[in-house]
């Protein structure tokens, strides 16, 4: 039987928590994640690494969907792993020294295993990220029609020109 | 000179009539004569307060006249000789109620000419008499329907009525039987695994809640109860209005200023002769009436508000158990948002009416001319006043009633909630210590049960695991409640439930016989009944093996999704979103395609799962 409380457990899963609009960006960005991270994402193992995290730093079980956006948001290169201790900290109200050691457990236990994999996929994400953050700023900007020439395809070259 | 024999001529007579007819009914009369004419006739004067005096005369046969410029403090006591010469009356002068003419009018000895009885005349003394009785009538009612407003309010035997005593015990029995049959439906809950009304983790514990406090319901609502009644005791004393059983009459009585009023208007329209006197006695009384129609719709809220909340606690045991029944929940807030309102409907209907009493009371007839319109409109206004306080006090103290008991509902089950976690948390470690020690008697007291009786084992995320016989009760229970669907789709359900085999030899030609399967169709496989209904194997040949819009299809459909175990949720979240799509790789097209299906497939997931989280709340 599916259980929705530990599928929110899940970085992917916790997507729940946020509004439709949010829901459908994250996806679509997970798709691109790679396999093996993609994984972690949506295991059922995470959710209980999480759960077991919640319970040895005495939170409340429901405090889990947030811990398992954090690590999503830092998949998906959203935030950096530098910023996981401060995150925790706001978002789960806990002292700095206890984010900081929360965060140095999920750093060594769930992305350690596949930190170099992660690396290529966030360094591929800089290098798109400036080009997709013009256009979106743009576009939440009202603009409606800036045409971001990076990633527009060649216009065909003329014939007087090929002849040249 | 003149006496009326029976019927009312001034509103100041009636007022002595009023004040001595207890006493001295039968012998009183009414004179269109001053007293000084009576007196001079022999007549005696004595006080109203005198009442040995007029007992004494009564004793003699002598009568009580009242003279038309009665005062109220005194009558004319004629002995029978006087009142039986005044008797032989000069025919055509003065109308009597029952308009057969019996008295001379002239009171003017120097005047020869008698005044004729014409019919102007004859049709205003009968709508004077109208008028009269009118006023008098009016008056009457009003004053019995103001005397039961405060008795209305402070009525205090709802849990000590004969009518609860008796019915109460009743209602008690009959929802401790239907506790019975609560118990009874969260067992078939827990049976047939079923989440209705929030399952039997959420029932049970509203069950023993219920069945504890159902006993305490009628103390429970007379506690309510008397708690708005001190509110009230409170607002009375608060705003000096004294008892409201005694003087709560009074004051409403003073505020409706009829005897006053009623002074002021006989005192200034007494000049008034002919149609004007009729017509304002018709205006006195029309404002009697008002009054008394504002104090009548008063009382018959009051008295609607008693019967309400005596039925309400009669009921009281069948909201406790609708509280414990799965999905009569709303019957329950039904019963506690009326009984709340109606409580609250007093206190804030005598505060209102209070308010009212003291506005109109306050007015003062200083501000107005000395006139009898000056007076008129002194009353009039006095008469609004108090109308607009009472039937504003009927309307809107409902409507604050209403805002009232949401307010105190919605607080209450704020609160509740906020104590249910706090209990939950502080509980944690007494329920682990039970939780365990019920899993360990569990598996002892299950290798006793017989296997068909017993429950099917499950894996830890509640999937059946294999190999299992169905047990008796679930294939019961299937059989009692298989009414969630039509047999259409009973049918379909079945069909798509059948073991389905693809068949071929190669990827494509199997894919191909199971997009054949009709009872797979997509459109089928988007529907509840068949997502409920088809097995984990059929799931996972459809998933492997099916065509992309089937595979979509039961991707999307939340009751599927709710059937899967991790190893078919890992199966769909792991697909390769990410086949090579280079240029230079061969498959290129292919792989594109098949990345953009399970795209579709994984949204497809998502949004079921969505759905189910949004059901779950």
């Amino acid at each position: 039987m599916f259980n929705i409380s530990d599928y929110k457990a899940t970085p992917l899963g916790s997507i729940l928590t946020r509004g439709q609009e949010e829901q459908e960006k994250l996806l679509e960005a997970s798709f691109s994640v790679p396999k093996n991270i993609k994984t972690i994402l949506t295991s059922a193992k995470t959710a209980s690494f999480i759960h077991g995290l919640a319970k040895n730093f005495r939170l409340s079980e429901k405090v889990s969907p947030i811990i398992a956006f954090a690590i999503l948001q830092i998949t998906l290169a959203e935030k950096t792993i530098a910023q996981l201790p401060s995150m925790l900290s706001t978002e789960l109200k806990l002292p700095n020294d206890q984010a900081q050691k929360m965060a140095k457990e999920i750093e060594e236990d769930l992305f350690a295993p596949v930190i170099q994999e992660l690396e290529v996929f966030w360094t591929k994400q800089k290098e798109e990220e400036p080009a997709q953050k013009a256009t979106e700023r743009a576009n939440q900007g009202g603009a409606k029609n800036v045409l971001n020439l990076k990633e527009a395809q060649r216009p065909p070259t003329p014939p007087w020109r090929e002849e040249n | 000179m003149l006496i009326a024999s029976t019927p009312l001529i001034t509103w100041a007579q009636t007022e002595v009539v009023e004040q001595i007819e207890t006493t001295e009914k039968d012998n009183i009369r009414m004179a269109h004569e001053t007293e000084e004419q009576l007196l001079a006739l022999g007549c005696e004067r004595v006080l109203i307060t005198d009442k040995q005096t007029l007992a004494s005369a009564k004793s003699l046969d002598w009568f009580a006249v009242i003279p038309v410029d009665a005062n109220g403090e005194a009558v004319a006591m004629c002995s029978p000789n006087i009142v039986q010469l005044l008797k032989p009356l000069e025919p055509g002068q003065v109308l009597q109620a029952g308009g057969v003419a019996v008295a001379p009018v002239s009171t003017n000895k120097n005047s020869g000419a008698k005044p004729a009885l014409t019919l102007s005349k004859i049709v205003q003394n009968i709508l004077e008499s109208i008028a009269n009785q009118m006023l008098s009538l009016g008056k009457k009612f009003f004053t019995a329907v103001s005397w039961g407003i405060g008795p209305a309010l402070t009525v205090s035997n709802f849990t000590s009525n004969d009518a609860t005593l008796a019915a109460w015990p009743i209602m008690l029995g009959i929802a401790n039987l239907g506790f019975l049959l609560a118990l009874i439906t969260i067992a078939l809950l827990v049976t047939l695994r079923s989440s209705a009304g929030g399952g039997a983790k959420k029932l049970l514990p509203r069950l023993l809640i219920g069945a504890l406090l159902i006993n305490f319901s009628l103390i429970i609502s007379g506690a309510i109860i008397d708690l708005s009644r001190l509110l009230m005791i409170f607002i009375v004393n608060m705003l000096g209005l004294g008892n409201l059983n005694e003087s709560f009459f009074a004051h409403i009585q003073s505020a409706a200023g009829i005897d006053a009023t009623s002074i002021f208007l006989t005192q200034y329209g007494s000049a008034l002769e002919g149609w004007s006197k009729t017509g304002s006695l018709f205006i006195e009384a029309i404002l009697m009436w008002a009054l008394t129609i504002a104090v009548v719709i008063m009382l018959l809220t009051l008295i609607i508000r008693y019967i309400a909340l005596l039925l309400l606690v009669i009921i009281s045991p069948f909201a406790y158990l609708a509280f414990a029944f799965p999905g009569a929940q709303k019957i329950a807030s039904a019963w506690w948002s009326y009984f709340m309102r109606y409580v609250l409907f007093g206190p804030i209907v005598l505060l209102l009416i209070a308010i009212a009493v003291m506005a109109a009371g306050g007015l003062s007839p200083s501000f107005f001319p000395k006139t009898y319109n000056g007076v008129l409109a002194y009353a009039f206004l006095r008469v609004a006043i108090f109308i607009t306080g009472f039937i504003f006090a009927a309307t809107v103290g409902r409507s604050a009633g209403i805002a009232g008991s949401s307010m105190i509902l919605n607080t209450a089950s704020r609160t509740g909630k906020k104590a249910r976690s706090l209990a939950y948390r502080s509980t944690a470690p007494a329920r682990n210590v039970v939780k365990d020690a019920g899993r360990g008697l569990g598996e002892g007291a299950r290798s006793r049960i017989p296997r068909r009786i017993r429950p099917i084992k499950r894996d830890k995320n509640g999937v059946p695991l294999k190999g299992q016989r169905r047990p008796i009760a679930q294939s019961l229970g299937s059989g009692l409640v298989g009414g969630k669907y039509d047999r259409k789709q009973k049918r379909e359900a079945n069909e798509a439930k059948k073991r389905f085999t693809p068949t071929g030899s190669t990827p494509a030609a199997r894919t191909a016989s199971v997009k054949g399967n009709t009872a797979w169709n997509p459109s089928k496989l988007k529907t509840a009944h068949v997502g409920e209904s088809i097995s984990q194997d059929n799931r996972k040949t459809i998933m492997s093996t099916g065509s992309p819009e089937q595979k979509t299809a039961l991707a999307g459909n939340a009751e599927a999704v709710r059937k899967m175990g991790s190893s078919e949720k890992d199966f769909i979240l792991n697909l390769d979103v990410n086949l090579p799509t280079s240029p230079s790789d061969p498959d290129r097209d292919s792989n594109k395609k098949e990345n953009s299906i399970n795209r579709d497939i994984q949204k497809a997931f998502h949004s079921a799962v969505s759905k189910l989280d949004k059901e779950n709340g």
